[in-house]
């Protein structure tokens, strides 16, 4: 990358954890949580706390759960940079979000709603959030962002692609400072049709590269992250959890995943000018599904060769499920908080590794690895895939 | 940091009123509208009219009608280009689509039925990355798939997104624009919150009442220069930068002085290295809604200054209506097809300029002009603004002839 840009600001809303210290608590116990009583599992998302929104009651009754779970991850991000609830000059700090899935829920909540009361009974509330632009829409206002705006839904790698989308337009010089992440919300008719697709897991436990993993387990969860140049970071005296020292984006057929990861973390590589020898961890995207844990196990013996088989890898979907495009996001805040603080998770439940999967997978409690370089994969399911490379930033 | 130069080499449209580029700049240059009345939706609302395309003969059943539409304008975009009949460039080509319904119609299908074969079937045509997904798999395109879902401007970030991969080295083609569809979502939508014409599209106008929906796809080929000229390939016009940017203001309304817009388009501008004097004209968003129009003609006079008054506009959405997610692309390309006619077509329906629209509006029978720079711009739900800047290119024109 041209200029240096840091992650300056963490923040997460999860079913078992909000904001990055109880996040990092639960990952660092390498807790996969109960197991689900029902099929598929879902686990509830807990209610978010009252106190992140008490400032904005009057955007908030507008909002859809895409737009309040967004929010609530923003403000706790921002709070978390040391930027009180203005993030600096407004018209220098712009707002990236990807989506996998974007407001399809709301648009079915409204469609629902017209075919059973007819067109001109639809509720104009309802129908303002849409459009998945307004999560960022509401943020922005919420923040006075006026910078890039940016909403992007291209499945479960749209949250790594706002990052990278971000990471561009500081490079430009677009903006100083972007705010960007990744959420996704689900609705009774989506999990039905994921539950359709057969991908969910039966015994609702994540088990990735496991040969007794059954699938998936889903959830909702925003993640949010604050970026911005190294020098303006330090220069306010910011915190500043990693550096984004690269990216990668990569597409082509579903059939061909492997080799899209492959090449997309490649050339996150390539941006970070280190070899794979020289990563200490990996935060790997796989989620349970044995078709894309292939992919990805592949992906990544092809693009790292024998260091695949050595590097601590470490699944953080195990724990809190596939949340889709907050995935990506929620492993670069876990895989920014592992530089930060020498400590890489863990995960329970895969004991036995598939057949042919040679991985060096982390179970249990976070260990003391003190990882300089660390890589974050995030697999789309349709053919897209993204990489990035983390690195410990020097105090 | 970016090096490149990058160029549109290839225009697809699906529009109400042409189903080819070729068929869109006649249609201009004779103001020919596509709009008609619809009874599709119920005739609930108070809208009777929209841009509804006719795709006689398509064969793809399988996937969406958005899909359908944007297969559509993706295919004579790669025929246009002359890249359909050539090998070696698929492998890295990518495809950045914006759409801001997206496959609304299979989720309502989804919604309506029983079957759960069926459901299982539509399932992967509901997310809206579908389009991007259907376009890549149809012309074997191997580079990255992105969608931008971003109300009214979502074609255009779109295209700015393709503008810097290519800017930026990191592929030499890319198919960018969007595509929308009509839907019961929208139409509903729209007329509950009475922002829907019953009668015409009449931007800028003192008696304009509201927007006529649309439905189309439009689509550019974006090409690095240099890989344009070596291939001998025709040139519509350079791409010379982009820049969006949010008004934090309003969840549906634009901030009454545009302020989003401004800083997009200064954005655009200084992306582009061009100044305000040398904006030939200025596509603008132009929806015919009340609080659309004087907002941005607002944003123009701060951006464009003295300049304003001698500055041509208009909007293009009486001749196809507004197709959300895919007017920004489509409307791009009709702007450049004017260019490179020396015509700027006319905004149909625009009789009584509204005072606090006071800018050189394009009426009547359009004007010929010579453009050699010209801006797009579009603003949406959610306060999102995209402005793009694009050039003709009467050196690399020559050398690829």
């Amino acid at each position: 990358m041209s200029r240096s840009i840091v992650i300056s600001g963490l923040g997460a809303v999860c079913p078992r954890a909000a904001g990055r210290a109880a996040l990092w608590e639960l990952f660092a116990r390498g807790d996969t949580g109960p197991a689900s009583t029902r099929e598929p599992s879902v686990p509830a998302l807990e209610r978010i706390p009252d106190a992140t929104f008490d400032k904005q009651p009057a955007q908030l009754r507008h909002m859809d759960r895409l737009g309040r779970i967004s929010l609530a991850a923003t403000t706790l991000a921002i709070e978390d940079a040391g930027l009180g609830t203005t993030p600096g000059d407004p018209l220098q700090t712009g707002i990236a979000f990807g989506s996998g899935y974007g407001c399809l829920p709301t648009n079915e909540e409204y469609l629902e709603g017209i075919l059973e009361r007819g067109a001109r009974y639809g509720n104009p509330v309802v129908f303002q959030n849409t459009v998945t632009n307004a999560a960022t829409g509401y943020i922005s206002m919420v923040h006075d962002l006026r910078g890039p705006n940016a909403t992007l839904c291209s499945g479960w790698t749209a949250g790594l692609e706002a990052l990278r989308f971000g990471c561009q337009q500081i490079e430009e010089g677009h903006a100083e400072r972007m705010v960007v992440g990744g959420a996704d919300t689900l609705s009774p008719r989506l999990l039905e049709a994921l539950s359709l697709q057969g991908w969910l897991s039966r015994r609702g436990v994540a088990r990735p590269f496991s040969e007794a993993s059954d699938g998936m387990r889903v959830s909702e969860a925003a993640c949010t992250l604050v970026l911005e140049e190294h020098t303006r970071a330090r220069k306010r005296g910011a915190h500043v959890h990693a550096e984004v020292a690269g990216t990668g984006h990569r597409g082509g057929p579903p059939t061909e995943q492997a080799r899209a990861l492959a090449r997309a973390v490649g050339d996150a590589l390539r941006a970070a000018r280190i070899q794979p020898e020289q990563l200490g961890a990996v935060f790997s995207g796989a989620n349970g599904r044995r078709d894309f844990d292939r992919w990805e196990y592949r992906g990544l013996q092809e693009a790292l060769g024998a260091h695949a088989a050595r590097v601590p890898t470490t699944c953080p979907k195990a724990v809190l499920g596939e949340t889709f495009s907050a995935a990506g996001t929620l492993a670069v805040l876990l895989g920014a908080l592992a530089v930060d603080t020498g400590q890489v998770p863990g995960f329970a439940g895969t004991t036995h590794l598939a057949p042919g999967c040679q991985l060096n997978l982390l179970s249990g409690a976070a260990r003391p690895l003190k990882p300089e370089w660390v890589l974050v994969t995030a697999l789309g399911g349709e053919g897209s895939a993204l990489a990035v490379v983390l690195r410990r930033c020097q105090p | 940091m970016s090096t490149h130069r990058v160029v549109i080499t290839g225009m697809g449209v699906t529009a109400a009123n042409a189903l080819s580029s070729g068929e869109l700049a006649q249609a201009l240059v004779e103001r020919r509208s596509g709009i008609r009345r619809t009874d599709r939706f119920g005739g609930e609302g108070r809208a009777r009219t929209a841009g509804e395309v006719d795709l006689p003969g398509f064969s793809d059943e399988g996937v969406d009608r958005v899909s359908q539409l944007a297969l559509h304008a993706a295919e004579q975009a790669l025929r246009d280009s002359g890249l359909a009949s050539r090998t070696g460039w698929r492998e890295e080509a990518g495809v950045m689509l914006g759409t801001s319904r997206g496959p609304a119609l299979s989720l309502e299908s989804f919604l309506r039925s029983g079957s759960e074969q069926a459901r299982r079937t539509l399932f992967g045509e509901l997310a809206f990355s579908s389009i991007a997904r259907n376009v890549a798999a149809r012309f074997d395109l191997g580079g990255i798939q992105s969608t931008v879902t971003m109300a009214c401007v979502s074609s255009s970030l779109a295209i700015g997104r393709a503008l810097d991969e290519v800017r930026q080295g990191r592929t030499p083609v890319m198919l960018a624009g969007g595509a929308d569809a009509l839907t019961a979502l929208s139409f509903s939508g729209f007329s509950v919150l009475r922002a829907m014409s019953p009668t015409v599209c009449r931007p800028f106008d003192r008696r304009r009442d509201g927007m006529v929906l649309g439905e189309g796809a439009g689509i550019l080929v974006l090409e690095e220069l240099h890989h344009a000229l070596q291939r001998g390939a025709r040139i519509h016009a350079e791409l010379c930068g982009w820049g969006t940017a949010g008004d934090a203001h309003h969840p549906t309304s634009p901030h009454p002085e545009g302020r989003g817009l401004r800083q997009a388009m200064t954005l655009a501008l200084r992306h582009s290295g061009m100044t305000v004097d040398q904006v030939d004209f200025v596509n603008l968003h132009g929806t015919g809604t009340l609080a659309n129009d004087p907002a941005e003609c607002q944003a123009l006079r701060e951006v464009f200054g003295a300049r304003t008054a001698s500055l041509p506009v208009n909007s293009l959405k009486p001749y196809f209506g507004h197709t959300l997610g895919a007017a920004g692309a489509l409307e791009l390309i009709g702007s450049l097809l004017g260019m490179a006619r020396d015509f700027i077509p006319p905004t149909l329906h625009c009789e009584e300029l509204d005072p606090r629209c006071d800018v050189d509006v394009v009426r009547g029978e359009g004007r010929s002009q010579r453009i050699d720079v010209l801006m797009s711009t579009k603003s949406a739900f959610g306060g999102a603004n995209v402005a793009i800047v694009a050039r003709r290119l009467p050196e690399a024109g020559r050398e690829a002839r």
